[in-house]
């Protein structure tokens, strides 16, 4: 017999906890806000009272000549050389983040989820191949796979989504293949074996459910990582082709003027970082509280 | 029964664990005392609070647990409020622990031999070489052959049973007062258990040292100690001699304990008695004796009432309102 | 140990041929003539039709991926579409340079990670300690591209340093590592980032969780001594194989902060090429990125087998 030298309060307090309704805790609620908030103003741009046409620029000079400050009236945050609205541009190019981000997740999900949990709960030779196969994927460095296919399958928002989520689909399954190994053993999925139940019923009813909070949480990280790809891929041209705005192709549009109008690279830049801070803070505040559920139960 | 005062003297101790959802009381009003060269044993179930007092003794507490009230004195001097410095001049030389799994407990990076000496340098004046030498000879003195290779080996090339000898040596590198063992055998097999008690046994003859075993295992007790208390959902419930413990038990649980304990002359194919219910939880305890659950003798008064601690006859005390007839009485 | 070397070994033939294979597949069943690539838009049919036998574009694909692997066995990773040079010596001119910006970059982002996380660990929820886990998360929702023009904008124009330009280590080694230090020190940003949570994170495990810390600590050794001397040793080897995973992110982000401060390393050789359609550079650029990151990671569980003693002398007894 071995003792775990725990703290009995680790242990003890559990059964109250249970009965006690849990608070919504800082760690969530700020980054949920955030989030929603971005959100909100990112989609609801297009109706927004007072805010001008993303691409419709008010040339007043010659070619440059027509940026306007901050503060600058009908234009909260200024323009950029062609005089379109930052402000108007930064939250019609969230929605470009918000659709690959989600979409990016979303395809990695269905795919990778689904493969490792196959190859976690089938084992043997179904779980070495498709594993092996996925170690190939995992070897390109994500930005340079989505460079890749995104050059090649041409600037469209699915092929971005397509081009993004490939990087995903090899942690995603990793990550569903380690949990339905651990389930797999558990006495809950033997049992529905020994009764006959089918594997396909095993895997949906029992595995998948016990899989899909870590995957979920995962999600989070790999949705802050999809839009700073996509960003990049705009950064470097290659992303969705101009006029349409996006948060890449804006910063990389001001950095030519970065000395004297920042304003063009940290308007959207600052929507990026918080987008991507809150969504990292999200998924670590939701982390902590599934630990603290799992260790007090 | 000795007129000079004990080397450790621990009075009213009181350990609280602070958690977000309220305090738990670990280590409840717990006193004992240890004279030089004596062996007493801690005898008690997981979460009795036994392996908390140990490590409160040694200064190991860490939030959130906390010392709510009590004293702990050794050789006369107060090591409650002590600064981490001060406390880090008494670990290790003046009181050293040896803990319950050898694997875990030492470093699974670093070569034996350097763990030992890192203790033997932070509280002597030896050089490097002569720590290294030192070391060398503690193996040699816990019965580790060839301990010149040894030293430059690392924990994880140690069978179980050496591990803990490495950590015995360790242990009595700086020539301790007090050596406290906690539950010392419990990870390992029953052979190597018998092996590494005799060799705490004739170290501690050797070297004069007291030794405070904490165990959940009462057997042991009995063969090593010279007295034995016994806790309970974080009290001291009992306390006596051990031979006298053993052959005549006042608590009820106790008596349950020595009742658990298989022999030789228990019949066989008969289920050996084992004690009802479990212990219960610390942070929901009662106004009555903690045990009263799950004692045979409980009545009202055990209920609402908690037994203090008495010494009812010299040596011993125990915390019952209701303690077994004495078979010696009779 | 050697047996788990071998396996290793083994392992990173079929992930190799693996990678080469995907890559040339990627780009070879995508859209896009090559043909085309070498003789512009306008060129007539005849002319392309000439110039894709003469590439060998009418074979099958795997006939094609297998000349293109013999080749690259033998060191020969085909011509530039563009230039009609040599991918291979196009590759060995840039490749110093990415490495050196790289190397650079890990070696600030240690220097950098490593004390934060120790101080962070000494008094965790102490005032540093929040601090710090801001940055790293600030670190980590950041882009490179980002960090870089926020470097720019708060150090190189107020310290007068180069924003963009390379000057080569033989050419002038002090402005080398001038002209290297922004480069790096936007790919430390991230690395940083992630090292240091990573760290942090496994020195709070370890000293919670580890019975090891108890007996130093009964031994009456010092907290920061705990940290340092016995701790951080145990710490070292998983934060040894993030740096291995981390990588793949340095070699992405070496793209894009190669195209931010116009330096002529691998990623920007890349980024021209995929501009320029030129596929027999980007496949060459990707199949040396993705098997120097197998490479790599390969490496990183040598150096861990020969640091961790608990791996090392398995050797001995078995």
């Amino acid at each position: 017999m071995t003792e775990p030298l725990t703290d009995p309060v680790a242990a003890a307090p559990v059964a109250k906890s249970r009965s006690r309704r849990r608070r919504p805790s800082f760690e969530i609620v700020i980054p949920g806000t955030l989030l929603a908030l971005i959100a909100a103003a990112c989609l609801l741009a297009p109706i927004l009272p007072g805010l001008p046409d993303p691409n419709l620029g008010v040339l007043n000079g010659g070619e440059g000549e027509s940026r306007m400050g901050l503060f600058s009236p009908g234009h909260l945050l200024g323009t950029d050389a062609l005089g379109r609205d930052l402000l108007s541009r930064s939250l019609h190019g969230g929605q470009l983040s918000i659709i690959v981000g989600l979409g990016s997740v979303a395809v990695g999900l269905l795919i990778g989820g689904t493969l490792g949990i196959v190859a976690g709960y089938a084992g043997g030779a179904v779980d070495t191949v498709v594993m092996r196969v996925l170690d190939v994927f995992l070897a390109f460095p994500s930005l340079v796979l989505a460079l890749v296919v995104a050059t090649y399958l041409g600037p469209s928002i699915p092929n971005l989504i397509i081009a993004i989520a490939f990087f995903a689909i090899p942690s995603y399954a990793r990550i569903a293949r380690a949990g339905a190994l651990s389930v797999r053993e558990r006495d809950f999925v033997l049992s529905a074996r020994l009764t006959g139940a089918r594997a396909g019923h095993i895997l949906i009813r029992h595995v998948t459910p016990r899989v899909v909070g870590s995957l979920l949480t995962y999600g989070l990280l790999i949705c802050g990582i999809a839009i700073i790809t996509e960003a990049s891929l705009s950064f470097l041209g290659l992303g969705i082709s101009p006029p349409t705005p996006s948060w890449g192709s804006m910063m990389a549009d001001g950095k030519t003027d970065l000395s004297t109008a920042p304003q063009i690279v940290l308007v959207p830049g600052l929507l990026l970082f918080l987008t991507v801070v809150s969504l990292n803070l999200l998924a670590d505040g939701i982390r902590h509280r599934l630990d603290s559920e799992g260790s007090s139960r | 029964m000795t007129t000079t005062p004990p080397l450790l003297e621990v009075e009213n101790l009181r350990v609280v664990f602070d958690g977000v959802l309220g305090s738990v009381t670990a280590v409840n009003d717990v006193s004992l005392s240890v004279d030089r060269g004596q062996t007493i044993a801690v005898v008690g179930e997981s979460g009795s609070g036994k392996s908390v007092t140990a490590r409160t003794i040694m200064g190991l507490s860490t939030p959130p647990g906390r010392i709510a009230e009590g004293s702990i004195r050794l050789a006369g001097r107060e090591l409650v409020g002590l600064t981490d410095r001060q406390w880090r001049g008494v670990r290790g030389s003046q009181i050293a622990m040896v803990f319950q799994d050898p694997m875990r407990s030492l470093n699974p990076t670093m070569k034996v031999g350097t763990q030992i000496e890192e203790a033997i340098r932070l509280h002597t004046d030896l050089s490097k070489k002569q720590a290294r030498a030192r070391a060398v000879e503690l193996l040699d003195a816990v019965r580790i052959a060839a301990p010149r290779r040894r030293v430059d080996e690392y924990p994880h090339q140690l069978s179980g049973g050496m591990r803990q000898r490495v950590m015995i040596a360790l242990a009595l590198s700086c020539g301790p007062e007090l050596l406290i063992a906690d539950e010392p055998t419990t990870a390992l097999d029953v052979t190597t258990q018998q092996q590494i008690l005799d060799l705490m046994g004739e170290l501690q003859a050797d070297m004069g040292m007291a030794v405070m075993l904490i165990t959940h295992d009462i057997g042991i007790a009995a063969s090593y100690t010279d007295t034995v208390f016994v806790m309970y959902a974080g009290q001291v419930v009992e306390s006596a001699p051990t031979r006298r413990l053993f052959t005549d038990p006042r608590m009820p649980y106790t008596r349950a304990l020595l009742d658990s304990i298989p022999s030789l002359d228990s019949p066989a194919h008969e289920p050996l008695p084992a004690i009802e219910g479990s212990p219960p939880d610390l942070a929901e305890l009662s106004a009555g004796c903690s045990f009263s659950a799950r004692c045979p003798r409980a009545t009202q008064t055990c209920l609402t009432q908690r037994p203090a601690l008495i010494e009812h006859e010299a040596g011993r005390a125990w915390a019952c309102w209701h303690p077994v007839e004495s078979k010696e009485a009779s | 140990m050697l047996r788990l070397l071998g396996r290793r070994l083994l392992h990173l033939i079929p992930v190799t041929i693996g990678v080469s294979f995907l890559t040339f597949m990627l780009l070879n069943l995508l859209p896009g003539d090559p043909a085309l690539t070498v003789l512009g838009e306008g060129a007539t049919p005849e002319a392309v039709e000439a110039i894709t036998e003469q590439m060998g574009l009418n074979d099958p694909v795997l006939l094609r991926y297998w000349h293109w692997f013999v080749g690259a066995l033998g060191g020969d990773l085909g011509t530039s579409l563009n230039s009609g040079e040599s991918v291979t010596t196009l590759l060995l001119q840039r490749v110093p340079t990415s490495l050196e910006i790289m190397l650079l970059a890990q070696i600030i982002a240690l220097v950098v990670a490593l004390p934060v996380a120790i101080v962070s660990v000494r008094r965790p929820g102490s005032l540093f300690d929040r601090f710090a886990g801001l940055t790293a998360f600030a670190g980590v929702a950041t882009p490179p591209f980002l960090v870089g023009m926020l470097l720019v904008l708060v150090v190189a124009i107020p310290f007068g340093l180069p924003a963009t330009g390379w000057i080569p280590f033989t050419e002038n080694p002090v402005m080398n590592l001038r002209s290297a230090f922004l480069p790096a020190l936007t790919l430390a940003a991230a690395l940083y980032a992630v090292y240091m949570r990573v760290l942090r994170a496994d020195l709070v495990t370890q000293l919670t969780q580890e019975e090891y810390v108890t007996t130093a600590r009964a031994k009456g050794v010092a907290q920061g001594t705990i940290i340092r001397r016995h701790v951080l040793r145990n710490s070292v080897f998983p934060l040894i194989t993030v740096i291995g995973i981390n990588m793949g992110a340095l070699l992405g982000g070496a793209v894009i902060v190669e195209t931010l401060f116009a330096v002529p390393g691998l990623g920007k050789l890349m980024i021209d090429a995929i501009y320029q359609r030129d596929v027999v550079v980007v496949q060459g650029a990707v199949v040396v990125i993705a098997v120097a990151f197998v490479l790599i990671n390969f490496a990183v569980d040598l150096l861990y087998a020969a640091l961790d003693p608990r791996i090392r002398h398995d050797r001995a007894s078995h």
